[in-house]
């Protein structure tokens, strides 16, 4: 009986299966999957199409998710040997520049320096740095420890204290337990305002007799450390040494610079340290972390990457955070960029230009000089040229600022690609300090009224970095003198860096040839 | 010439009521944010205040065979200009401008920096509205949807008819027109004595703040299609001085669109006081307030005359009777003109 109910049962979901699959989910599959922003990409099912779904006639929900692992599964290899292809990521890194030994490599020589450093600082007296550590986890207890402490309260060996509650102390009484509400004349006729309770007297009474029962000197044994604290004399030597305790927290590194080591050290070096303050992880590495285990190799590495002494100092107040990153995860990115022939001095730019690349993913790095290298199609050495310009100008996110502003000045401004490229490699900063409104603005403004034409601004780029302001004061001053030549093959020519670059005093002088007070009286006409 | 070297000294010299020449195109806010921005990069870049030493109190120690407290100076390091970082932030500079002008408007700008005196003038002289001197630059031939010449075209007009003896003719129309307005406030006859008492005293100016009067308007310049407007007038907005340039050329059967708004003259602030955008820094400021101090006394001095709100101000003369219809004119229902 029962196994026949089970087979219909069963029977009953499988037609029920069956309609479902014919009746709403064949007929999307063949429609959407023709277009692109399906949903079905994200369900693993863009490659099947009707014919390979048919092949699963009995095929439900979870045939189709089969065939999704199946698709991830595949994605997942392809993209495990295209990784094991990368050369960045290779286990195995070669041995760097040769050293004086030629056998050690960088990184067995930073796990030497490291296991070194830990050693020395074993040997060393111990530092008490927990006074610097946050306040709380000292007194936040792990599980095991709160549950022993709590264990301890319990069998106490001297006598317990209990306490009475009086009648009018006496927790309320919950809404399920509450009385009837009496009448205002009854509840005074039960309790008088002014009267004392005389069952409140006598608990007070008993408390004092249950603290007179605590064996005080058998807590003295047991537990010594909770004896009270002894007096001690002013002329004691010790007083001398006692001072006000440093607060465990504060808003800036300044209350504990005159303590901490590592401050003093930093303070040496010339790092402006108020930069750490807004930084809490930055911070509590300085005050916690001793300077030879967790600053000093990173510092070693920057030596080692290129960077002279006192390049150090601009690095570190200018992305701390490189101290948190893995020395081999530092490590592969110069290897990286090795392998892409930078050599010593353009890492050396790159670091102290952007420090903040080394922070971005390996993977990232690459996409983005691929990307730079496609879109503007750029040779290898011109990739590197424009590194050693502007460095910051991978961590700049493309769609958003530089490919942006290329296509504005491709398409809507008119300049060639060649022209573009040349702008580039001559002043990078254009494609990513401005936004794209900017530099429209500015060149319809030095095209358009000051007539210079494509080939001019594409080689004198940085003309686009000015204020319009400023082109406009000087262009019309020139004009009102008359001076507005800006063709270079005519006499009295006028660059286009000079109009644009220098004190208003070197302009006054060299191109309109009057003085500096009678251009600020033409300012002010305008 | 003096030598300021300590950022203190510079910052209290920094309190007081100058004007700058507001360039046009940047908002009024942007004045603000860049001397804000300008002072504090310039303060932070000067001397410090030097630090007092830290003193110690070192303990008798056997080593040194010394039996007695030591009392000896550390040099405090928690005060260290790398530790405690810049000494002025832009927050720290309370300064007030007037606004309430297109961007496009330049010129004289009133501005106070400091948060106790120079404030307090600078309610006052900015709550009486000085009368103002604009230039407004005009072209013919053209009307657009916000009477500016960067707006949506409307229609195209000819103007080979408009001459500049036209022009003038209508000027002198709309400013009697005016005139005779101010009067009607007051309900007196522009003929009478008591117009004259009036008068004799001063500006005549109703107490009503909010209908922007018109004292004087001319042209400076007509070499068509482009002209140029001189115009003084008090509780002026931007829109009322582009409906000027509206109504004018109206009525000589053209239309005209605005170039360019100029504020040449703020009551007693100047083009000569006002401080050009490459002065807005420590120094100029500094020698801006000084040179503007002849010009806060004066309007401080205004401030004492009160305004001729009614005709029971006037001290003399004969009054009118009291079933006068043009009494009913007061101040408070001053006809709006222009909108």
């Amino acid at each position: 009986m029962g196994t026949a109910l089970l087979a219909q049962w069963l029977k009953s979901r499988y037609l029920l299966s069956s309609i479902l699959r014919h009746s709403q989910w064949h007929y999307p599959m063949s429609t959407y999957s023709t277009g692109r922003n399906s949903l079905l990409p994200q369900l693993g099912l863009y490659a099947c199409s009707r014919e390979k779904l048919s092949r699963h006639p009995d095929s439900s929900y979870t045939d189709i998710r089969c065939v999704h692992s199946e698709v991830q599964t595949r994605e997942n290899e392809r993209s495990r040997t295209s990784r094991s292809r990368h050369p960045s990521t290779r286990r195995n890194l070669p041995p760097l520049d040769s050293n004086a030994d030629g056998q050690e490599s960088n990184e067995e020589y930073f796990k030497n320096a490291f296991a070194t450093a830990t050693a020395e600082a074993s040997r060393k007296p111990p530092v008490d740095w927990n006074q610097f550590v946050d306040p709380d986890d000292r007194y936040r207890l792990s599980e095991e420890e709160f549950d022993r402490d709590v264990a301890k309260k319990t069998d106490t060996k001297f006598g317990t204290v209990e306490i009475k509650f009086a009648s009018h102390l006496a927790p309320k009484p919950t809404s399920e337990m509450k009385p009837r509400r009496q009448s205002v004349t009854e509840e005074l006729a039960e309790e008088p305002a002014m009267n004392v309770n005389p069952e409140f007297v006598d608990s007070l009474s008993d408390v004092s007799t249950d603290i007179q029962k605590i064996d005080w000197e058998k807590i003295e044994e047991s537990y010594p450390e909770q004896r009270p604290l002894e007096p001690v004399e002013e002329t004691d030597l010790e007083m001398a040494e006692v001072k006000p305790a440093k607060q465990p927290f504060s808003y800036n590194l300044a209350s504990y610079a005159n303590e901490s080591d590592n401050i003093k050290r930093l303070i040496e070096m010339g790092v402006q340290v108020w930069r750490f303050d807004r930084d809490k992880d930055v911070s509590q590495l300085f005050l916690t972390g001793e300077w030879e285990v967790k600053i000093q190799p990173w510092v070693d590495w920057m030596l080692d990457t290129g960077l002279e002494k006192e390049d150090i100092k601009s690095v570190l107040e200018r992305s701390p955070r490189i101290l948190l990153e893995k020395l081999p995860e530092l490590q592969e990115k110069v290897e990286y960029f090795r392998s892409k022939k930078f050599d010593r001095a353009l890492l050396k730019t790159v670091l102290i230009g952007a420090p903040i690349v080394f922070s971005m993913t390996v993977r990232r790095i690459d996409k983005q000089l691929g990307e730079l290298q496609h879109r503007f199609g750029l040779i290898g050495q011109e990739v590197r040229d424009v590194m050693n310009e502007y460095p910051k100008f991978i961590t700049y996110p493309m769609a958003s600022t530089w490919n942006l502003n290329r296509l504005c000045l491709i398409n809507e401004m008119g300049f060639t690609k060649i022209e573009v490229k040349k702008m580039l490699l001559k002043d990078p900063r254009v494609f990513v300090k401005l936004s794209k409104l900017v530099i429209s603005d500015r060149f319809d403004y030095l095209h358009n009224v000051v007539g210079l034409p494509h080939a001019q601004i594409a080689a004198f780029p940085d003309i686009l970095m000015v204020n319009k302001r400023t082109i406009r004061e000087r262009h019309l001053f020139l004009k009102a003198l008359k001076r507005n030549q800006y063709d270079p093959k005519l006499p009295n020519y006028v660059s286009p860096t000079a109009l644009c670059f220098g004190t208003d005093a070197q302009f006054c002088s060299g191109c309109a040839k009057e003085s500096v007070w009678t251009f600020d009286e033409f300012c002010k006409t305008l | 010439m003096a030598v300021l070297e300590k950022a203190a000294e510079a910052w209290r010299l920094l309190n007081g009521v100058f004007c700058v020449y507001k360039p046009a195109g940047i908002t009024f806010n942007s004045i603000r944010f860049r001397i804000a921005n300008k002072l504090t990069d310039e303060l932070n870049a000067m001397q410090r205040e030097d630090v007092p030493p830290l003193v110690k109190i070192l303990p008798p120690s056997p080593e040194d065979d010394s039996a007695e407290f030591r009392v000896t100076t550390v040099p405090d390091l928690r005060r260290h200009p790398l530790v405690v970082g810049p000494g002025y932030t832009k927050e720290d500079f309370y300064i007030r401008h007037t606004t309430g002008f297109l961007k496009e408007m330049a010129g004289v700008t009133v501005v106070s920096i400091g948060s106790g005196s120079p404030r307090r003038i600078f309610e006052a002289i900015t709550d009486r509205n000085p009368v103002c001197t604009y230039h407004i630059d005009g072209k013919f031939g053209l009307r657009t949807d916000d009477y500016l010449e960067t707006g949506r075209v409307l229609e195209k007009t000819s103007f080979d008819f408009v001459t500049r003896t036209r022009l003038q003719k209508f000027l002198s129309f709309y400013q009697a027109r005016y005139q005779k307005l101010i009067y009607q406030a007051y309900g007196v006859d522009p003929q009478s004595q008591e117009a004259y008492e009036m008068h004799s005293r001063g500006l005549l100016r109703p107490g009503n703040v909010s209908n922007p009067l018109l004292y004087r308007i001319q042209c400076v310049s007509f070499h068509k299609p482009y002209f140029t407007l001189e115009v003084q007038c008090v509780n002026e907005t931007d829109k009322f001085l582009l409906k000027i340039l509206n109504d004018v050329a109206e009525d000589l059967k053209s239309s005209a669109v605005c170039t360019k708004i100029r504020r040449i003259r703020w009551g007693n602030f100047t083009l000569d006081h006002a401080l050009l955008y490459k002065h807005w820094n420590v120094a100029g400021i500094i020698e801006g307030i000084n040179e503007c101090g002849p010009a806060v006394r004066n309007e401080l001095r205004l401030l004492e005359e009160p305004y001729l709100t009614d005709v029971k101000d006037i001290p003399q003369g004969p009054r009118l009777t009291a079933g006068d219809p043009i009494l009913s004119l007061s101040a408070s229902n001053f006809p709006r003109i222009g909108t």
